[in-house]
């Protein structure tokens, strides 16, 4: 058990070494060079080698990552190329704004995907199953920002109930949070659906009923608790998902936050704040996943017994 | 329901040993009665929902089948607009008529016309072709690399395997878009590196699927009977282990068509897709966001045409997919 955690612990440390390396490979190693980006495609040759000497891209490759993976070790991420500040000093002042986005977002994507799972199993082949799973359609195939655009236009617009954007209380949160929860909550509700129409024809249930035990109690103690471990798994895909559409929601409400940051320090070329950026989400993404896989091995006994090699 | 009576009887044999040695189970007339009763107890709710079920399944294989054939035209007509937009189109994407700025829809201008007095119907058919190119071209991509690097890992196994899983691990920890973002900010906004951009993000996905399926048919009997032929690992990859996952890629790379639709529009809505003067679905949307309160008409029917397309894409994969894996048919 503990070898297990300890394992898990050192894979998704290699994973994260992995990430950094990617995304230093990807923004530093492609054709295109971040002295060229900020000097303008016409900048005379002298000025560019000049930039280059000041960002320090003129080292080689290997000296270049290997000062970045220094500096990531040590908590530093970079000196942004626009403001002169640390990286880490910026993204830490966004930090909270982009977390509170993406907590509430997830609560309600929780809330509302297991609700209308349950939901549309209780009604499984009648219209509202029917009416849940076109929903459900209608949110995986549309964009994120259009959502959001048509929530816009409805309850600010149209209705003016509330603020188009803006920052600090609970109602500029209320249009983003919506937005990212539906668009969230699409995988949960289908695999709490999944789950537990498959649950209710195990031979455990048939167990129970020969026990007695009434249909109610069985449906949401037993087939829907089970169907939920399995939900678990998905909370890891939630946080990446969440971070991924972080960056489009904050783009479109104006808000502040990590990933509106990103999007500033790209149209700036302000590559060490992108990078940064790319690497927290990352982080966060391996550490959430790394809990959720620790506490899947102590919720489900199962996963304990025999870990089936490659179906992890 | 026989696999209910059946469980039923399982669950019988264990409660009631006796009820099964004096009554022979294969034959349900005498067995029935006392299941009967049980099962007039336990299995009510759930056998409502069944006979339920079926009549409405019935009737869900004709909508079905209506969806495909409307997913079919919609998809029809945006080929359409992709391939000719200048028989569709009324106006040009560059025809700017000062006299007709952000007017609303109306006989003159179906859609609308946005900030510059452009007819934003002629701009939605013109800006088809983007999203149509980014679409197919980046799961052909994509699904080809996915599929490559997931058959070589699940048929070699050992090391290979391992490594090549451990690199599809780290791809998946940078979350899509953002990986998105950085490709394209590094290389530039054009058609190509857009995507490259999507293509890239999304290889995993593929990767993970056919590397579980290779895994699941490298040791079936037909596999080892053709190496014992002497065929070469890369002829039974080609002959053997491809074809069999062939349904499984058909349906996930119809399903992708619509996600790498929506990653390349969410990226020129960040302004960093194409945008020269033929603007794609995304790019009008970012435009029209800033007279989104004096212009419903010019953030709505692209979004629209987005939407009507990936919706047609993923009902088309979802029919696929019952077609080729009837496990997978709605309950």
């Amino acid at each position: 058990m503990l070898r297990r955690i300890v394992e898990r612990f050192l894979v998704s440390l290699g994973v994260i070494v992995g990430a950094v390396t990617l995304i230093f490979l990807v923004l530093n190693w492609l054709p295109g060079d971040s002295a060229t980006l900020i000097a303008g495609e016409d900048a005379s040759a002298e000025t560019i080698q000049h930039l280059r000497e000041k960002l320090g891209t003129d080292r080689s490759l290997s000296d270049q990552y290997r000062a970045y993976l220094k500096g990531v070790l040590h908590g530093d991420l970079g000196t942004s190329y626009a403001t002169r500040e640390p990286v880490v000093q910026r993204l830490a002042a966004q930090l909270p704004a982009t977390l509170e986005l993406t907590f509430s977002a997830c609560t309600l994507a929780i809330l509302l995907g297991v609700g209308l799972g349950v939901l549309s199993v209780l009604h499984r082949g009648r219209w509202l199953d029917q009416a849940i799973q076109s929903l459900s359609l209608f949110l995986v195939s549309m964009p994120a920002f259009w959502l959001g655009i048509l929530l816009i236009l409805l309850f600010s617009v149209r209705l003016g109930w509330l603020p188009v954007i803006g920052n600090g209380g609970f109602l500029p949160l209320v249009l983003p949070v919506t937005t990212l929860g539906l668009v969230l909550s699409v995988p949960l509700q289908r695999m709490v659906r999944d789950g537990m129409l498959e649950g209710l024809h195990e031979p455990y249930v048939t167990t129970l009923r020969a026990k007695g035990l009434g249909e109610r109690r069985i449906f949401y103690v037993h087939v829907l608790r089970n169907a939920l471990t399995s939900t678990v798994t998905l909370l890891g895909v939630l946080i990446g998902e969440s971070l991924s559409n972080a960056v489009i929601i904050e783009t479109l409400f104006a808000r502040q936050g990590i990933g509106r940051t990103t999007v500033e320090a790209i149209g700036q070329k302000d590559l060490p704040v992108v990078q940064g950026a790319i690497l927290i989400s990352s982080v966060a993404y391996v550490v959430v996943n790394l809990l959720v896989d620790i506490s899947y091995t102590l919720i489900d006994p199962r996963t304990r017994l025999f870990i089936p090699k490659g179906t992890r | 329901m026989k696999s209910a009576v059946d469980q039923l009887q399982r669950a019988e044999s264990h409660a009631l040993p006796d009820v099964l040695f004096e009554v022979p189970s294969r034959a349900p007339s005498v067995s029935l009665p006392p299941l009967r009763q049980l099962s007039a107890v336990a299995e009510a709710p759930p056998r409502k929902g069944r006979t339920e079920q079926k009549s409405s399944r019935l009737g869900q294989l004709r909508l079905a089948d209506v969806l495909v054939v409307v997913s079919l035209s919609v998809l029809a007509f945006v080929a359409a607009c992709a391939a000719f937009p200048s028989w569709i189109a009324p106006y040009l994407p560059s025809d700017m008529r000062s006299d007709a700025i952000l007017m609303a829809p109306g006989a003159g201008h179906w859609f609308g016309t946005d900030q510059f007095g452009r007819d934003v119907f002629s701009l939605v058919v013109y800006g088809a072709r983007q999203s149509v190119l980014i679409g197919v071209f980046a799961v052909l991509l994509s699904c080809s690399a996915g599929v490559a690097i997931g058959l070589t890992a699940g048929y070699a196994g050992g090391w290979l395997d391992t490594a090549l899983m451990r690199l599809v691990d780290i791809w998946m920890a940078i979350p899509s878009i953002l990986l998105a973002i950085a490709l394209s900010t590094v290389l530039g906004p054009s058609l190509i590196n857009t995507i490259f951009a999507v293509s890239v993000t999304t290889i995993p996905r593929y990767a993970r699927v056919l590397r579980g399926q290779a895994l699941s048919v490298r040791n079936r009997p037909f596999i080892e009977a053709s190496r014992a032929a002497g065929a070469s690992h890369f002829a039974i990859l080609r002959r053997h282990i491809l074809p069999h996952c062939s349904a499984q890629i058909f349906v996930m790379a119809t399903l992708g068509v619509g996600g790498s639709i929506l990653i390349g529009s969410g990226l020129s809505f960040l302004g960093l897709g194409v945008n020269d003067e033929r603007p794609d679905w995304g790019y009008l949307l970012t435009q029209g966001r800033s007279y989104l309160t004096v212009a419903w008409w010019t953030v709505t029917y692209p979004g629209l045409a987005i939407t009507s397309l990936v919706i047609s894409v993923n009902l088309l994969g979802d029919a696929l997919r019952r077609r080729f894996d009837p496990r997978s048919a709605p309950r």
